[in-house]
């Protein structure tokens, strides 16, 4: 027996486009596309290892990668983040904040899809506040997921609200480090960990606003690690969805069917109370996020219909008050990157010709760049301005936002 | 063209159904042509292999879902939500409308998050039982069972004209 929502569905279904006589045509001519660029094959580790990425191999053929270049590399006069050479490696200290960071995987047509791309220019890149691009030249890009799989995966990398640390994957230690770009230290954060293991449950980090603190959420558990000394405290079974300004409070979403409990924490990871969320106001966007207010009383949330945002309560769980900010182009506001002061947050987002095509008609147009935006925007007035604008040549890119409070 | 021997007829014979799904998740005609092309041209370079297993579907829907989740978490991860009006409080729409129930289901189901909308096509278009739907999505049942759960409600809050469709669904859902 089938139900109505079965025959509802099939009905919606039949208004798919039918299958264009070219399709296969165009998938052999783009699968023999990427054929063409040659990779040098990754030596095949033991069963259920991924190979390692080598830092500073040199690959044959098609993709583009070079030994790293003498000079500091800036941003190209056209301000495509990924033209002209590849940049160094990251000075060991007195690097400058960092507001940007992507992979563009190599340009490779296809991002991620069949094979990983190797090699520095697998490596994540950073933009500094003086407009200089580096390379994150020990830490993990993307990387084979498993041996004969089409899934490949890249490892996450955060920067801290004010640019001043990067947390990411360190390949040669196997684990997470925090990384003082000022003045060099590196602290490892949490245990190390197998490449099958960081695909297995790749972690969402966020810092606190003071970038102190670091929540590191892997497998359905999370820890809040001292960026300074190490020191890591388990928190409850939860979701992080706030550190605020020093951790001094953290909040964590617990969800039982439809019902969702904000789970109140200290640093060291003691629940000091429970509250249930308001059903207006959801959180699945802030999973893995910061979205605290520096002062630990507010938390910003999506609406439960996506068509805006709302101010949480802490203490109560209640919607205080419902957002509907304009963004600029369209749209509302409807999730951010953290908050940029007691009532200002920040957020990207994508500017037209993203991923998509031009519009409707017989041949849709790809844009041949990823572009997005970055707001500070004002939640009393809801008011905007650009901090900043990414251009970047590729089909796919992994982009992380930060350095927005200095 | 030994290579890639069977796939043409492959896409003759189960491009439309795959449309179909796919059109479902994405909620639009041009996303979903791109998600059919792109999991295909994966599957191209391995296609012999593939087939040689004698259920290349399988496989080709398994990596359908993981193309559109894929996707959908690329997307989320720019904090870019779909603009749409807020809920129209007066509108009471005569749902014996075929039309227009599709459009509001269409409309309903694109305010899911990737998975949700996944097990919902996964379950309830494709008549998938739990442990098949587990397999394709690459999780364990109980995920299945509670995301199934969670879209339902999601669906209900969103569109309460569609409390007759969802409650029939939830019915069979349960003595399934």
């Amino acid at each position: 027996m089938t139900s109505r929502l079965h025959h509802a569905l099939s009905e919606l279904a039949e208004q798919a486009p039918a299958p264009r006589t070219e399709l296969t045509g165009h998938v052999i001519t783009r699968a023999r596309r990427r054929r063409r660029v040659r990779l040098i094959a990754m030596p095949a580790a033991a069963a259920g290892v991924a190979a390692a990425i080598v830092v500073g191999s040199v690959l044959t053929g098609g993709t583009t990668n070079s030994a790293p270049p003498a000079v500091t590399v800036t941003v190209p006069r056209n301000g495509v983040l990924n033209d002209g050479p590849l940049p160094g490696p990251l000075p060991a200290e007195k690097a400058e904040p960092i507001r940007y960071a992507f992979l563009d995987h190599c340009k490779q047509k296809g991002g991620l899809s069949y094979k990983p791309p190797v090699g520095d220019c697998g490596q994540w890149r950073l933009l500094d506040r003086s407009g200089k691009l580096w390379r994150v030249a020990d830490g993990m890009g993307a990387y084979p997921t498993s041996t004969g799989d089409y899934m490949n995966s890249s490892a996450p990398l955060e920067i801290s609200p004010d640019g001043r640390r990067i947390a990411y994957f360190k390949v040669k230690e196997q684990r997470y480090v925090v990384r003082d770009l000022s003045s060099g230290r590196i602290t490892p954060v949490g245990r190390r960990m197998s490449l099958p293991e960081l695909y297995r449950a790749p972690a969402a980090m966020a810092f606190s606003g003071d970038g102190r603190w670091l929540a590191v959420a892997s497998g359905g558990r999370s820890l809040l690690a001292d960026t300074t000394t190490g020191a890591v405290s388990v928190l409850p079974a939860g979701s992080v969805v706030g550190l605020g300004q020093d951790a001094a409070t953290v909040v964590l979403t617990e969800t039982k069917g439809s019902r969702t409990t904000l789970v109140i924490t200290g640093r060291d990871g003691r629940v000091r109370g429970r509250v249930p969320l308001d059903p207006r106001a959801s959180l699945d966007m802030a999973s893995g996020e910061n979205w605290l207010s520096p002062d630990g009383r507010t938390l910003f949330a999506s609406r439960s219909s996506h068509d805006g945002a709302v101010l949480v309560d802490v203490r109560t769980g209640k919607v205080i008050r419902t957002l509907r900010i304009r963004m600029p182009g369209g749209g509302t506001l409807g999730g951010i990157t953290g908050w940029a002061g007691p009532s200002k947050v920040f957020t990207a987002h994508a500017l037209p010709g993203w991923d998509e095509p031009a519009g409707p008609g017989p041949a849709p147009r790809r844009h041949p760049f990823m572009r997005s935006r970055g707001l500070i925007i004002d939640l009393d007035t809801g008011k905007s301005r650009v901090l900043d604008t990414y251009k970047l040549r590729a089909s796919q890119i992994s982009n992380v936002y930060g350095g927005y409070t200095s | 063209m030994a290579r890639y021997d069977g796939l043409p007829e492959f896409v003759a014979a189960r491009g439309q159904a795959l449309l179909r799904s796919a059109y479902l998740l994405t909620g639009d005609g041009h996303l979903a042509e791109d998600l059919v092309q792109s999991t295909l041209v994966k599957v191209a370079p391995r296609w012999r292999r593939v087939a040689a297993v004698g259920n290349p579907e399988a496989y080709v829907r398994k990596m359908l879902y993981h193309e559109h989740i894929s996707w959908w978490r690329r997307r989320s991860r720019r904090n870019e939500l779909p603009s749409a009006a807020p809920p129209d409080d007066e509108r009471r729409p005569d749902f014996a409308d075929g039309a227009l129930l599709s459009m509001v289901l269409q409309q309903a189901l694109t305010k899911l998050t990737a998975k949700q909308r996944a097990v919902i096509v996964l379950r309830f278009y494709e008549d998938r039982s739990e442990i098949e739907t587990a397999e394709l999505l690459g999780c364990s049942t109980g995920t299945v069972k509670s995301q199934t759960h969670r879209a339902l409600a999601r669906l209900r809050v969103l569109e309460p004209g569609l409390a007759d469709l969802l409650t029939d669904a939830e019915t069979l859902e349960a003595t399934r």
